[in-house]
């Protein structure tokens, strides 16, 4: 501010806010400040306002934010498999990462990234990652670090009424290949899991990779047959009013041969999971 | 990890703001990152990190957007009303009742705003400086002031009525 007659416009008040007017301007704005009431109060009110603002988008949006130890896990798990393939990757001198041609410490750099990531993975509790030659018997339940459960606003008449979800949509081919590349089942086989949702569409689980997992079809007691007959049972017991919607989601979520025993009392399948695909309610267990 | 414990929230509030749900911010929250990852190991430029991630979040974002523009209109709707556990503890009943009103007035002026500057203004509110809100959005630090400028000019004038 050359002129002290003139006053600071409100773009260099903010800038200078900011602390980047001696960036833009060519002059600090500073003196003229000092010496001008009427822009010092106009930028008390700029400043003001915009804090007013970030108050109410918080607010707006907090209450909107999912847990964050479920994405963290996810986003960790994502991290070790990108750094456990880097050797494939650079032999294969994959379009998304050439390394070739980069300086020697961003190799040192990405060697040590890797090694540490690889680490962390390998440091998972027992129940976390596992490695790509994991068993079918392995995946009966989900990692729940991996796969917490997601959903999605649904209404009593979606799941009971006339708008109720017969089958659910399709698992986009993409992100079936996710799910399996996170569980380490690479190459991906579709013949032997399901990749199944963890809290079923028709109890408004939602189609997202924190939903999903690959279950295996047969060779383990508690197969995808046998939880396809407890989240038939669930629906029907929230739609009769004997369980509520959030109970049937938690129990899904935490841990569903648990729920399978509470909802049918039985320590065991009642039969061999593959028979109750096609007739989820012949042989039901009394009710409690 | 740092950065995305520092980053996540701050980023998912800025998705929830474009119109976009939880469900899909989580995941271009997620790719961001990721993307983020393979950037410094191709070891791309390392400063002014946290507007490099707003702008990849910010495209995904957009994509994203005109892809669904049904999910879209169900977020805005659900905008209409503040959550009431969020109301101020100190204030009485018809103090809260005022600020709710004044923070949806102003939150509806800002959704009437073009993209950019609606941009600006919620990057602003999660604590990015001027550079990086440049940064995000592929544009000078001059337009962002005017932005800004522009945006708070709207609000005052809707606050005086």
């Amino acid at each position: 501010m050359k002129n002290e007659h003139l006053h600071a416009t409100d773009e260099q008040l903010l800038l200078h806010s900011d602390r980047e007017s001696r960036t833009v301007l060519r002059d600090d704005i500073q003196p003229h400040l000092e010496s001008c009431s009427r822009c010092r109060a106009r930028l008390k009110t700029l400043e003001a306002t915009l804090d007013e603002f970030a108050g109410a988008h918080r607010e707006n949006w907090d209450g909107e934010l999912p847990p964050a130890s479920g994405p963290h896990s996810l986003l960790k798990a994502q991290l070790a498999e990108l750094a456990s393939r880097e050797p494939a990757m650079r032999s294969s001198r994959s379009s998304w990462i050439v390394l070739a041609g980069q300086p020697r410490a961003v190799f040192a750099g990405a060697a040590i990234a890797a090694c540490l990531l690889l680490a962390m993975w390998l440091h998972q509790p027992a129940n976390s990652l596992r490695p790509a030659s994991a068993s079918l018997e392995r995946w009966e339940e989900p990692n729940l670090q991996l796969t917490p459960g997601a959903t999605v606003p649904i209404t009593p008449n979606e799941v009971c009424g006339e708008a109720a979800t017969k089958s659910a949509a399709a698992i986009p081919v993409s992100l079936k290949r996710k799910v399996f590349e996170l569980y380490g089942v690479t190459p991906p086989q579709p013949d032997a899991y399901e990749v199944d949702y963890l809290i079923t569409p028709e109890l408004g689980g939602a189609t997202d990779i924190r939903n999903l997992w690959p279950e295996p079809y047969q060779d383990t007691v508690w197969n995808a047959h046998v939880k396809d007959q407890l989240e038939d049972r669930l629906h029907q017991m929230v739609c009769r009013g004997d369980v509520d919607l959030a109970t049937a989601q938690r129990d899904l979520s935490t841990d569903w041969i648990a729920a399978y025993r509470k909802y049918f009392h039985a320590e065991r399948p009642i039969a061999d999971g593959s028979s109750f695909r096609f007739s989820p309610f012949k042989n039901l267990a009394p009710r409690a | 990890m740092e950065l995305f414990e520092e980053l996540r929230n701050r980023l998912l509030r800025y998705l929830l703001a474009l119109g976009l749900s939880a469900h899909d911010g989580e995941e271009i929250v997620q790719e961001s990152f990721l993307l983020l990852f393979q950037h410094l190991r191709q070891g791309k430029p390392r400063q002014n990190l946290r507007g490099w991630v707003f702008r990849v979040a910010r495209n995904l974002a957009l994509k994203q957007r005109a892809a669904n523009q049904l999910q879209l209109q169900q977020v805005v709707e659900f905008d209409e009303g503040l959550p009431e556990q969020h109301a101020d503890r100190n204030a009485n009943p018809e103090e809260q009742l005022q600020n709710r009103r004044r923070q949806r007035r102003l939150l509806a002026v800002v959704r009437a705003l073009p993209e950019r500057d609606q941009s600006c203004l919620a990057m602003r509110a999660e604590g990015l400086r001027y550079r990086e809100i440049a940064e995000a959005l592929g544009i000078s630090l001059g337009s962002v002031a005017a932005s800004l400028a522009r945006s708070l000019g709207r609000l005052s004038r809707a606050d005086g009525g």
